[in-house]
């Protein structure tokens, strides 16, 4: 018997560095409002990685940039929506408080190291701006802490650096840059939108790693959104699987991995392809595709494609449960527990 | 990794094409002052104005009243007759000389996107002297070499505009010509011309009528220009810049002599940008006819 | 290598001005050609005897065959000899150099005054785009366009010369004698001119700008906690300047030619003013003079504005030397 509670979402837990509770966001656009999200709480605890994994549609880019308030003009976050950071909730910050928050106590890496660099500006004006703005440095004391970060984040010759533009350097060294820009005024909360995604896969590795040491030796809380459960296993200590706009599972790592409550999460996993996989095996694809989410339909999103679909899952929309230790889903017929 | 969008339904395209309000006005508007315009300039002949060259004396200077319905000019002459007649000039002018740099100046593109080398350079160089080359004096040059008249200044005008289609058409040709399509005609063995014709310039159509109408209206101001520097078209042709140019000396003690011709063409330049703004918006954006 | 690349590049582009130069000089020496006989016809009563026509004519050089004219006229042009006028006597050279700093400041003054307009107006139209005042801001802009130069200097001088007595409407007087006087004399033309090209200008930049917005290196910008305003001035308005810089260049090297009607209109010395009465007075030598002088100056100015992308964009100049 499970109680329909919010899992690990108490409200005194002095764990959670950013607590985000009905989180609804919704875009008006030509074809009528677009539900990204609905309804989403999370908890990501101090000092811990949390990956966020999906696929693309499934709103977890959106989820990110809304904890920053990055999102544009024509996004609407619905109005019982709360983020905590610490004790203060974002969403009700006036525009300069939250300008203090963003880069200091939150920053956030980039997908793509191409565009996410000023294009017509050296990498030095560009890493110094936040440290002066931030940590009021002057312009000597934050070129020379920017290039003690350069170095941090492994680039060669990083005094040399400091005066190019984004285009002499390479795809891995930008993203670097990206997030030595990031580290910059020593975040609390670092929040990283694929940053690997748009990289070479020999490049990724190096990239995910330096993440980790990093947030190792900062002590920073991460959040990895990525739709690669490869990589969130291997580098996240809890993992939250969203689908349509809504977190449908989550975790620590090894329990998810372990133990899936949740058949989406199942049929995710069964679609990675394996090592030892009989050769020409064919790979498992889920049948079908994710909702259009324009209109909200009244039973739980993933039936169309469960295999484990029953009548009340049309029906009914089913809320987070907790499946004891820290892991909840959202399921009306859970996976079994193994024996 | 882009987020799957799905395609429009029906419902919201119809929705998304049917008319503001604004853009009524923006349309309908302009459309309708360039019809009373060309209405005037068309029946000048048959509406019961006095002739545009009768200087009435008794009548000189006044304002807009009973027997001018827009006042007379410093001459007497009826200015709301002088303004039909003007249009005539101001109308041929915008119409025929963008013709002329359209069919010259896209075809001196269209060639040099096509060709390289030698003919390439050659033509760009070309267009680049007729840039530097100020436009004014050509168009003054011509004039006065070949005699004041409205052909002459069209003629001066249409040579003037080539430079900007001959720009237009190659940049929207250079796309075209490595495409697909372009490879086949030639593999199927057709000769330059043919494709040159068949398959590049329909596609460059749209682009290019588009900035025609956009420089419909610079033509009536550099018409405008010419007449009121006292070289564009003789008298006793009126025409409106000459209209403005009348009344300058006096604009203390009777604005309306210039002024209502420049109102008249305001109006109209604000009608042909109005209009060439909304095409433009309707196409998205200036490329050319693929999207 | 990377320097070699740069010097082809370079050859290249001056190769295609000198052929732009060579055409030019070869159009405006081929004007006079084309009226022989209006030259000395223009220049002498119609009863002249045969004689003074032939003197005139041995003269002017006529006498001597195309080609060996054409010559000798280039060879003084580069030589910075553009001849003499027949009618006022006057060294063409000389003439142009004396009205060419009235231009060049009336040229100046319009652009910053064009600038000062179009810069803030444009930002913030861009930053608000699709909003009231942006909508207000390109209307406002659209309308003024919309007046020919001619009629919006007309109207200047009945509301600030006539109607308000603030500035002269005609009249020149030179910076070196009284300086603000000459900034007086010229404000009713720079604002005109200036009138005329800050719609554009504005609307080049409030485009540019709402593109630029758009890039995800300016939601990395806010994202670093930086104000609109520092992300406005220091990251979108570089990469948005392009377009204007471009029509600027434009209009700067048609400027250093005068401004025909504004200088007109308003009586200025300038070297427009030259032109005209040249083309009027059919004194042909003096326009073979001014009109290469113009030519000339607007391609070396586009020169220099390409030199000034480059510097702006590294990447174009590393496109250019392709």
């Amino acid at each position: 018997m499970s109680t329909p509670a919010t899992g690990n979402l108490s409200h005194d837990d002095d764990g959670a560095l950013l607590r985000v509770r009905h989180l609804g966001v919704q875009f008006q656009t030509a074809q009528g409002p677009l539900h990204a999200l609905n309804d989403v709480s999370l908890d990501v605890e101090r000092s811990r990685t949390l990956a966020i994994v999906g696929e693309s549609g499934s709103g977890k880019s959106v989820l990110s940039r809304s904890i920053l308030r990055l999102l544009g003009p024509a996004a609407k976050t619905s109005a019982e929506a709360q983020i905590f950071f610490g004790a203060q909730d974002l969403l009700r910050l006036d525009r300069s408080a939250m300008q203090a928050v963003r880069g200091r106590r939150i920053a956030m890496v980039f997908q793509d190291p191409m565009t996410a660099l000023n294009p017509v500006r050296p990498i030095g004006v560009q890493l110094t701006e936040g440290m002066q703005l931030h940590l009021r440095l002057d312009r000597q004391a934050a070129q020379a802490r920017a290039v003690g970060l350069l170095e941090q984040v492994g680039i060669t010759s990083p005094a040399r650096r400091m005066t190019q533009l984004p285009h002499e350097l390479s795809g891995g060294m930008r993203q670097r840059v990206v997030i030595a820009m990031a580290i910059a005024c020593e975040p609390e909360l670092l929040i990283a939108d694929e940053p690997t995604t748009a990289l070479d896969v020999t490049v990724q590795a190096e990239i995910l790693d330096l993440l980790r040491s990093l947030q190792r030796q900062r002590q920073m809380t991460m959040i990895l959104v990525t739709h690669d459960l490869g990589v969130a296993a291997g580098y996240a200590d809890d993992i939250a699987v969203m689908y349509a706009g809504q977190i449908v599972e989550r975790a620590p790592t090894a329990a998810l991995f372990r133990q899936p409550r949740m058949p989406y999460t199942r049929d995710l996993l069964r679609s990675i392809p394996r090592l030892d996989d009989p050769p020409h095996a064919a790979l498992y694809t889920i049948a079908g595709r994710p909702p259009a989410v324009y209109a909200l339909s009244g039973g739980c999103r993933y039936a169309p494609r469960c295999d484990r679909r029953i009548a009340q899952c049309d029906a009914t929309q089913p809320g987070l449960e907790s499946a004891g230790g820290a892991q909840v889903f959202r399921c009306w017929r859970p996976m079994e527990l193994a024996a | 990794m882009r987020a799957e969008s799905l395609p429009p339904s029906k419902d919201a395209l119809r929705a998304r094409r049917k008319p503001h309000g604004r853009t009524v006005l923006r349309m309908m508007l302009p459309c309708g002052w360039l019809l009373v315009v060309l209405f005037f300039a068309i029946s000048a002949d048959w509406l019961p104005m006095p002739s545009p060259t009768d200087m009435d004396f008794a009548a000189a200077e006044q304002g807009p009243g009973v027997a001018h319905l827009l006042g007379a000019d410093l001459d007497g002459r009826d200015i709301l007759s002088r303004l039909a007649y003007g249009a005539r000039v101001s109308l041929t002018v915008s119409l025929v000389a963008p013709l002329i740099g359209l069919v010259f100046g896209s075809a001196l593109g269209l060639l040099a996107a096509y060709y390289s080398g030698a003919v390439r350079t050659a033509i760009l160089a070309l267009l680049d002297a007729m840039l530097a080359f100020p436009s004014l004096v050509f168009a003054l040059g011509l004039t006065v070499v070949l005699g004041p008249s409205v052909q002459n200044v069209t003629l001066a005008l249409g040579v003037m505009s080539i430079p900007a289609f001959a720009r237009i058409a190659r940049a929207n040709a250079l796309p075209l010509i490595g495409r697909e399509f372009v490879l086949a005609a030639r593999t199927a063995g057709a000769g330059d011309l043919q494709i040159m014709v068949r398959e590049i310039l329909p596609n460059m159509t749209m682009s290019l009528l588009t900035y025609a109408l956009t420089i419909m209206s610079v033509m009536i101001v550099a018409e405008g220009s010419l007449s009121f520097l006292g070289v564009g078209v003789p008298p006793p042709t009126p025409s409106w810049g000459g209209m403005i140019a009348d009344g300058r000396e006096s604009l203390e003690r009777v604005p309306h002599v210039s002024l209502i011709p420049a109102a008249v063409m305001f109006l109209t330049v604000l009608s042909l940008n109005l209009l060439g703004d909304s095409l433009r918006q309707r196409r998205g954006g200036g490329r050319g006819g693929l999207s | 290598m990377n320097r070699f690349i740069k010097l082809a590049g370079i050859a290249r582009r001056a190769s295609h001005v000198l052929i732009v130069v060579a055409l030019l000089s070869v159009a405006t020496f081929l004007m006079l050609e084309l009226l022989p006989g209006n030259v000395v016809d223009a220049m002498l009563s119609d009863n002249a005897r045969p004689e003074e026509i032939a003197r005139l004519q041995h003269q002017l050089g006529l006498d001597q065959p195309m080609h060996m004219r054409f010559l000798g006229w280039l060879g003084n042009a580069v030589q910075g000899d553009l001849g003499t006028s027949p009618l006022s006597g006057e060294s063409v050279a000389g003439a142009i150099a004396h009205r060419l700093p009235v231009s060049i400041q009336l040229m100046i003054f319009a652009q910053v005054i064009a600038l000062l307009l179009a810069l803030p107006l444009g930002i913030w139209a861009g930053y608000r785009a699709g909003g009231t005042v942006d909508r207000l801001i390109s209307g406002g802009a659209f309308g003024v366009l919309a007046v020919p130069h001619f009629v919006l200097g007309l109207l200047l001088i009945l509301l600030f010369a006539i109607w308000l007595r603030w500035f002269p409407a005609t009249g020149y007087v030179s910076f070196g004698s009284d300086p603000l006087g000459s900034i007086r004399s010229l404000a009713l033309p720079s604002l005109t001119l200036a009138l005329v090209e800050a719609p554009i200008y504005m609307r080049l930049l409030r485009s540019d700008i709402a593109s630029t917005l758009r890039e995800e290196f300016i939601t990395v910008a806010r994202a670093k906690g930086l104000s609109d305003r520092h992300i406005l001035i220091h990251h979108a308005l570089r990469p948005s300047s392009f377009s204007l810089i471009t029509v600027m260049g434009i209009n700067v090297g048609h400027l250093i030619g005068g401004a025909v009607i504004i200088e007109t209109l308003f009586a200025l010395p300038g070297v427009g003013r030259l032109l005209i009465e040249a083309i009027t007075k059919r004194d042909f030598v003096t326009l073979q003079g001014v009109v290469l002088f113009i030519g000339v100056a607007f391609v070396f100015v586009n020169l220099v504005v390409d030199a000034i992308y480059a510097l702006l964009d590294p990447r174009v100049a590393a496109r250019h030397a392709r």
